[in-house]
């Protein structure tokens, strides 16, 4: 009895703390995204469909292309990146692997915001990068590496490598190897094992990679305002900025839910997707 | 009558890191045959079974089919297949699928051809019903006999099978055994099974082959392994056996007179034994027959003991009975018209002995008493 009874306030205390600081803050934000404001009120009580009206705009779409285009490329990039790390570091044996664990941990040790600043001192144009080329004679003058769109996908990719490689890994891991012994006995070949056997047996960990990695791509917002400039603005800088700079908080609202309801679509897209136990697996 | 000889392994050895797992290994693998290696775990014959798949190269000798040397081609291009001991199945494929993998590596049948034959595959094993069903849906048994289609469907020239059946219950193990050896006798593709179950061994196989410390003890036909064991290796590890440790009191051309606990016994001397030798008897159980004391006028030339326990076994009855050198030996009595009652208590005083001939003698090298 006691036990259960514990449970039953363990599960609530759980609920209680999902609808105070989850649920409630996002029906606030959905409430918002229905008002109005003017420049002496951040709102106004006065019902208006204008915040969504505004998404119609070609520079709203232009926004939502370019972020879109920056979460693909990151997601294909570190996917590239991320396969074979996780397969190498699963496939490591004993303190060797728990080096390359522990390398892939420690950066978590740090706020991602101070590792952005530090790719900045890398990056920027006196930076770390252009003075090794410039001192090795390989470049003449500093080239343009900051506040670029390449610049921001490199700093994106960085720190959403690993959301990629830990399920890849975690996958890989669990592989069972007397598969790839069976396969070979077959007369299988290593592309025909790698996309017979693989491949298909990865698919969960890959597309828990690409959810953790494609999902964020879409709303980090300090790395473009940091390593992009004001050149970039994408969905999660727009956000920040109307909430913060614009003062417009229905607006900054309406672009939340849309962006909500955008990402709520890739994760019903992904379990149409995804059958049975590649689900529960991604769960 | 020989069979042809299809594969030669010559001096084999392999090491793991400075550990030997295979010392000197030849062997000559015949056509058509069941050959079985045998041995506790440990002995290398899991390894030895993997250097043939072409899992593993040896770090000495050569592997030869047809006289053609393959120690360095790799198990893809090799015309072995094995039937992994957890089956190795393929998870995300269906049973079709699994069965057809390999036929789709060789990329020289086409679609109807890899259907026809991979459906014949199935209904060897009659398992065609199941074709759609993934691996995770059947029973154990089928999971085996899929592993099996996966593997003959490519008419390897050697089936190889690592411990296939010590993942399945006792009755069905026994079936499988049956099944097994008849699937090898109709397909007439050669076996080589790996096993640590002396009687798995002894059931199927045309020859055994018994293995300990990366060494062959004995190659044999079952019948000679049981009954003509090279060395004492063999005959403990293949079924049960009493081993009397002794030596020759006098040995003449045909005849051996020795001592156990205080009883003379004359033997046959069929290997030239000396005086003074010192030699292991080999006795089985069941070649071994108890009387009570009363049944018996002369006791000359039988041993004398204690029973010490009695274990009824269905259709034997197993005696523990302790000679008066206070050895321990067991003893198999049978149920059969001569005692139908049989009928021992614990402490009884009991006489032994066995037909004349029946034993092994071995000689004790080592001198170990």
């Amino acid at each position: 009895m006691k036990i259960m009874k514990f449970k039953y306030f363990s599960i609530n205390l759980i609920s209680l703390w999902l609808i105070a600081l989850a649920t409630i803050p996002l029906l606030l934000i959905l409430i918002t995204s229905f008002l109005a404001h003017d420049d002496s009120h951040l709102i106004l009580w006065h019902f208006t469909l204008s915040n969504y009206v505004y998404f119609f705009h070609p520079i709203y779409f232009k926004i939502l292309w370019l972020s879109l285009k920056l979460s693909v490329n990151c997601t294909i990039l570190c996917l590239l990146i991320g396969y074979p790390a996780a397969f190498i570091i699963a496939r490591s044996h004993g303190s060797l692997k728990n080096l390359f664990l522990l390398l892939m941990i420690i950066p978590f040790w740090t706020s991602s915001l101070i590792r952005t600043y530090a790719i900045l001192t890398i990056l920027k144009t006196k930076g770390l990068l252009n003075s090794a080329l410039l001192a090795l004679g390989i470049i003449h003058h500093p080239i343009q590496l900051i506040y670029t769109n390449t610049a921001v996908l490199v700093a994106v990719v960085y720190n959403l490598l690993p959301f990629m490689i830990f399920p890849l890994y975690s996958n890989i891991e669990k592989l069972d190897t007397r598969l790839l012994d069976a396969a070979r006995d077959l007369g299988a070949g290593k592309i025909k094992i790698f996309k017979a056997i693989i491949l298909p047996l990865t698919m969960p960990g890959i597309m828990a990679g690409t959810l953790l990695v494609f999902l964020p791509a879409m709303t980090l917002f300090y790395i473009p305002v940091l390593v992009g400039g004001a050149k970039s603005l994408l969905l999660g800088n727009l956000v920040e900025s109307q909430f913060l700079e614009m003062h417009n908080w229905p607006g900054g609202a309406a672009t939340s839910i849309v962006l909500t309801l955008f990402m709520l679509l890739l994760i019903f897209i992904y379990t149409r997707f995804a059958r049975g136990k590649q689900r529960q697996e991604l769960l | 009558m020989m069979k042809p000889v299809v594969v030669t392994l010559k001096n084999i050895s392999k090491y793991f890191d400075d550990h030997c797992v295979l010392n000197d290994i030849n062997l000559e693998i015949q056509h058509g045959e069941f050959l079985t290696l045998l041995g506790p775990s440990g002995c290398g014959k899991t390894t030895l079974l993997r250097l043939l798949a072409g899992f593993e190269t040896p770090d000495q000798g050569s592997l030869f089919v047809n006289q053609k040397n393959i120690t360095q081609i790799p198990p893809e291009e090799r015309l072995f297949n094995m039937v992994f001991q957890s089956y190795a199945l393929f998870p995300h494929m269906s049973v079709f699928e699994n069965v057809a993998f390999g036929l789709e590596c060789e990329k020289k049948f086409t679609k109807a051809q890899i259907q026809e034959k991979t459906l014949a595959a199935l209904q060897r094993v009659k398992l065609a019903h199941l074709a759609n069903r993934k691996p995770n849906q059947l029973s154990g048994g089928q999971q085996q006999r899929v592993a099996i289609a996966r593997a003959i469907v490519k008419e390897p020239l050697i089936l190889l099978l690592d411990e296939p059946l010590s993942a399945l219950d006792y009755s069905l193990r026994v079936a499988m055994r049956i099944e097994l050896k008849e699937l090898q006798r109709r397909l007439g593709i050669t076996f080589v099974f790996v096993t640590h179950d002396q009687e798995e061994a002894l059931s199927m196989s045309d020859r055994i082959v018994v293995m300990n410390e990366g060494m062959i003890e004995q190659i044999g036909a079952p019948r000679d392994v049981y009954e003509e064991p090279k060395n004492l290796y063999v005959a403990e590890f293949i079924g049960e056996a009493n081993i009397f440790k002794t030596e020759v009191i006098s040995a003449s051309d045909k005849k051996l007179t020795i001592n156990i606990a205080d009883s003379h016994l004359i033997l046959n001397n069929n290997k030239n034994f000396k005086t003074g030798d010192k030699i292991n008897i080999v006795v089985r159980p069941e070649d071994l027959k108890v009387w009570g004391r009363g049944e018996i006028k002369d006791e000359e030339d039988m041993l004398a003991g204690r029973v010490e326990e009695v274990i009824y076994k269905g259709s034997t009855v197993d005696l523990i009975v302790k000679l008066s050198n206070g050895q321990r030996i067991s003893a198999s009595e049978f149920f059969d018209e001569d005692d139908e009652n049989l009928e021992y208590e614990k402490g009884e005083m009991v006489l032994v002995r066995w037909m004349t001939g029946w034993e092994v003698i071995l000689p004790n090298e080592n001198n170990e008493v």
